[in-house]
């Protein structure tokens, strides 16, 4: 009877043990520590399956002692355990009644099944537990089990919560819950601090702005028409609990709650990529325009070359025409019409080369600054009375490694321009000149694809009619313009000249209000640069009458009717003339002649030897021989390449008389 | 194991046998049992704990004995041929999480054998055990008692380097294999009874009745023609023992009746528990210690060269003039036997069964040095 009680009174103290537990360790911590004690086991522990490198074994989940020892009967208990058919169990199928082993002598071990949860294992040193209170024991470890399990759907359930409730919490967008009734339920922490704080603050932040449904649909209606788990997405501009616009996505979601129908908003605040994605597109469009530009310039550079050619024909033949003809004579006067009409598409062909980026560059330390100040003295005199043009300078040195005379064509064009704009008005032409640096945020931001590092900037700002979209659009096109007169070139050639300083020019503009160019050019590296030495001065040539010259010119050139020309004027100098139609004949020629021979004159782009190898040959035969290159384009790379030959001479085509005599006169005075 | 008496009980006395036991050939550390009666302060023999130079672990205990002398004044040092580590931990406010994390950093987990000193009179003495078991399982042997004074007023009662201290435990881990043996010779009288309320050693109520006139009551019933045991206000003969299925059953006494005619128990008294109304019998009693003794030696794997023994000082009450022959059944007279008289409780575990405090109860370890 007393047994029979005790058991009972275990039982018992199992059963409050396992209310008391507060989580599925704690619950199997007390009971074992119960059975323990009142069974006056060693130790115990619980096995739960767990899949291990896909086969399902079971592990050890709590112990009491702590930690399982080294003893034969511990190690062997937890083994034997760790072998048993951990998928039966799983599966049902693994016989619940309690099993003993013994170990050693008088050592056993007792396996009880925890139903749907793991074993229970009960160590008895020096006896074995009765089979009868081990078979009475059976609904207090059913009921274990079940706590056990009903703890750990609780927990996981716990965890679900807590998953969901960080997710819900921690995301960047705005998460609001509604009824049918529209009222907002439940709203995440960035949905309050956006909307405002509580729920009807949120609600009220809503109505004001925009009402939340997509157009043209009220929340009866979503409610009415959507089934559960139906979703719907619009993009909607909103505006959030402190009136501040914001571009969103939204996303409804319709879902059953408890028998009743629910929403979730998912509001996506898409500000900024939208943002993003239109300065991606601008850019985009600016890159494309760029590269038609460059596609037409090349054309253009190389038409305008193949033009200056023909160029050099007609003015040369014209000017040596105007030497034979009788100034009395009727033909005198057309004459000098075509004299003009080459002059003016001289002009026009240099603007071409100018827009193609592959002008004529003679590139030199300048200070834009100083440049601009000295421009604006010489345009104001020009400009009409109620206009005037004002220079804010820098303190900074703005030097620049450019060509001046293309320097000096963007100013002229950007300070006209911006002086026309004017129009009968009048009013302030203010340009600035200065120094800045612009990483590649702020260069992509103008849309601009340059290096990043320091520019100079010239700004010519006006406060005229201003330019609408599409014209600040095609400003830079050849051939555009907004003026009565003009060939629509000025801005396309400014900015091929900047492109061929590696620089740039960008547009603001504002209709009614006025337009800004700024003209980027990198800023010229002063510790490696001596920027303003003084200029070597070149004793000014001796001016000589044509036909007072005296010497043998090699002429190299691939055209023939500029061969002709140019021969014919040299001639005409007084020269006496080796003309070569490429530049293997040039060398051969130039080998039978090499003392004879003074000077060099040889076309920069020819077939099979181009100028500078003829160049290179030439000097390779006769270090001293005076050259002089002559080309209708003479692109940056072809200046830079002169340049790493200092005693070259260039001659633009298409060149005069006169001209050519001062290239000739100024190679064999340098020379000398 | 040898033992140095002093039986002055002065400070002088006491720096007298640390030193003693110190300079013994192969000393490696000292254990030191003391008595209360000596009344020694922290302020009076910190400094001398201090200065000692091999590590020192005791306690304060109402006596002490070596052989068969028993001293209720003065203090025996044990020297010990094994460098113990000693680790005091857990005080009055200490939970069981802490003592279980010192337990944890401490290393004592490779030693064979813990001899366990306890305040017997802290607020939380079951504290340590449940830790210990714990952490270091069964796998060591426990030995120990609790200490302090019978006036069952707390004071410091633990020894270590540091000094004396009160509240929580001294647990000293022993390079040596110890054999235990426990006996307490209490027998059945009645029972199944519930304790219906309780909290730590203070029962409340028994069965639903108020605990110490219930108590009374139920040894009343069971006194024998001519038995008086109404001399104080607890009862001498009897006991109540909480019952283990495995037929064990642990000893616990009332040391106290409250005001409230609540009953104070010597240990730990949980609500719920099923207890049975024990009795004392000398012959019984006496006969338990000598099979302790023996136990002792037969779990003791190697050969008995010393016997450190931990009984209870309501054995002692209870014996009184035969206290003398409970010590003869103690000493086999061919191993030295040193040992002190416990406020509390007793420890004794050989590795089979949940560790937990025994009143009433000698426990004897059986030493291979």
């Amino acid at each position: 009877m007393n047994d029979l009680l005790l058991r009972f009174k275990i039982l018992f103290d199992v059963l409050l043990s396992i209310d008391e537990g507060i989580d599925v360790t704690s619950i199997l911590n007390r009971t074992l520590r119960v059975l323990l004690r009142k069974l006056g086991c060693a130790a115990g522990g619980v096995f739960v399956p767990k899949a291990d490198s896909g086969a399902e074994k079971f592990e050890l989940v709590v112990s009491v002692p702590r930690h399982i020892q080294s003893s034969d009967t511990l190690l062997q208990a937890a083994d034997f355990v760790r072998e048993m058919p951990a998928e039966e169990f799983l599966q049902g199928q693994l016989d619940p009644s309690p099993v003993h082993r013994r170990v050693g002598d008088r050592d056993f071990f007792h396996v009880l099944t925890l139903p749907g949860f793991g074993l229970l294992v009960l160590v008895k040193i020096g006896a074995k537990l009765p089979e009868e209170l081990l078979q009475s024991m059976q609904p207090i470890v059913k009921r274990l089990a079940e706590a056990c399990l009903a703890q750990q759907r609780k927990s996981w359930l716990q965890e679900s919560n807590e998953r969901f409730r960080a997710l819900f919490e921690n995301t960047q967008d705005s998460l609001l819950v509604f009824d049918e009734s529209g009222a907002v339920v439940e709203a995440n922490q960035q949905a309050q601090k956006r909307f405002g704080l509580s729920h009807e603050q949120i609600r009220a932040a809503i109505d004001a702005g925009l009402g939340l449904t997509p157009p043209g649909r009220t929340w009866s209606d979503l409610f009415a028409a959507s089934g559960p788990n139906s979703s719907i997405t619009w993009e909607q501009d909103l505006k959030d609990g402190a009136g501040q616009k914001m571009e969103a996505e939204i996303r409804l979601g319709i879902y059953s709650f408890q028998n009743h129908k629910r929403a979730l908003l998912w509001i996506k605040d898409i500000t900024e990529r939208r943002t993003m994605e239109r300065e991606q597109l601008r850019i985009e469009r600016e890159r494309e325009r760029a590269k038609r530009l460059e596609s037409l310039g090349l054309m253009t550079s190389g038409i305008a070359h193949d033009f200056n050619n023909m160029l050099s024909a007609i003015s040369g033949h014209t000017e040596l025409a105007l030497l034979d003809v009788d100034k009395k004579d009727a033909v005198m006067q057309r004459l000098h019409h075509i004299e003009a009409a080459t002059r003016s598409l001289s002009a026009l062909t240099k603007q071409l080369l100018a827009f193609s980026g592959s002008g004529r560059f003679k590139l030199e330390p300048i200070d834009l600054g100083q440049l601009a100040e000295e421009i604006l003295g010489v345009i104001r005199v020009s400009l009409p009375q109620n206009i005037d043009a004002i220079l804010h300078g820098s303190p900074e040195s703005c030097a620049v490694m450019a060509d001046a005379a293309q320097m000096e064509q963007i100013i002229m064009n950007l300070v006209t321009n911006a002086a026309q704009a004017y129009e009968k008005n009048g009013g302030v032409v203010e340009v600035a000149v200065g120094r800045t640096g612009l990483d590649a945020k702020a260069i992509a931001a103008r849309g601009l694809a340059l290096d990043p590092g320091d520019f100079v900037i010239l700004i010519v700002k006006d406060q005229a009619r201003g330019m609408t979209a599409q014209q600040v659009g095609q400003i830079f096109e050849p051939f555009y313009t907004t003026k009565a007169s003009g060939r629509g070139l000025g801005l396309a050639a400014a900015q091929g000249i900047a492109r061929g300083h590696k620089g740039a020019i960008c547009v603001s503009s504002t209709l009614g209000v006025g337009t800004t160019f700024e003209v980027l050019v990198p800023a010229l590296d002063e510790a490696r640069h001596q920027p303003f030495a003084p200029a070597e001065k070149t004793p000014a040539p001796v001016g000589k009458a044509p036909g007072e010259h005296e010497g043998t010119v090699l002429l190299v050139d691939d055209q023939p009717e500029v061969l002709e020309m140019a021969q014919l004027l040299l001639e005409r100098l007084g020269y006496e003339v080796l003309a070569a139609s490429g530049g293997r004949e040039a060398l051969s020629i130039f080998e039978k002649h090499k003392h004879k021979i003074s000077v060099a004159v040889v076309d920069l782009t020819m077939p099979e030897m181009d100028g500078i190898e003829v160049f290179d040959a030439l000097r390779s035969m006769r270090p001293e021989l005076r050259v002089i290159l002559s080309s209708g384009y003479g692109n940056e790379q072809v200046s830079l390449r002169l340049q790493n030959r200092e005693s070259a001479h260039f001659v633009q085509k298409p060149y005069s008389l006169s001209q050519l005599q001062t290239a000739l006169e100024n190679a064999m005075h340098r020379s000398a | 194991m040898k033992a140095c008496l002093d039986r002055t009980g002065t400070v002088e006395g006491l720096e007298r046998v640390l030193y003693e036991a110190s300079v013994r050939p192969g000393a490696r550390g000292i254990l030191l049992l003391t008595c209360d009666a000596n009344h020694y302060e922290p302020l009076t023999i910190d400094p001398v704990l201090k200065r000692t130079r091999l590590p020192v672990a005791g306690a304060v205990f109402p006596a002490v004995f070596a052989k068969t002398e028993l001293l209720e004044l003065g203090s025996i040092a044990v020297s010990l041929p094994s460098a113990p580590r000693v680790l005091a931990c857990g005080g009055d406010r200490s939970d069981e999480a802490d003592i279980t994390k010192s337990l944890m950093e401490s290393g004592l987990g490779n030693h064979p054998t813990m001899l366990v000193l306890t305040d017997g009179l802290a607020s939380n003495p079951t504290a340590i055990l449940d830790a210990l078991f714990d952490v270091f399982g069964l796998e060591i042997t426990y030995l120990g008692g609790g200490a302090g004074s019978l006036t069952l007023q707390q004071r410091p009662c633990l020894i270590t380097n540091e000094g004396l201290v009160r509240g929580g435990s001294v647990v000293v881990g022993l390079d040596l294999a110890c054999g235990i043996g426990v006996g307490h010779g209490h027998a059945k009288v009645a029972g199944p009874h519930q304790i219906t309320a309780a909290s730590g050693r203070l029962v409340r109520s028994i069965d639903w009745h108020p605990a110490a006139s219930y108590y009374r009551h139920l040894i009343q019933q069971r006194l024998r023609p001519g038995e008086d045991d109404t001399g104080g206000v607890v009862s001498r003969n009897f006991c109540l023992a909480m019952n283990r299925l495995d037929g064990e059953f642990v000893v616990r006494e009332a040391v106290r009746v409250l005001d409230d005619d609540s009953l104070e128990f010597a240990a730990e008294m949980p609500e719920g528990e099923l207890v049975d109304v024990v009795r004392a019998d000398r012959a019984g009693m006496l006969a338990a210690a000598t099979e302790a003794r023996q136990e002792a030696q037969k779990n003791l794997s190697a050969p008995l060269r010393t016997n450190l023994c931990f009984t209870c000082c309501a054995r002692r009450i209870f014996l009184q003039d035969d206290f003398e022959k409970e010590l003869q059944a103690l000493d086999s007279g061919e191993v030295p036997l040193f040992g002190a008289i416990t406020v509390g409780g007793e420890i004794g575990n050989n590795g089979d069964r949940y560790l937990d405090y025994y009143n009433r109860t000698c426990v004897v370890g059986a030493f291979e040095v």
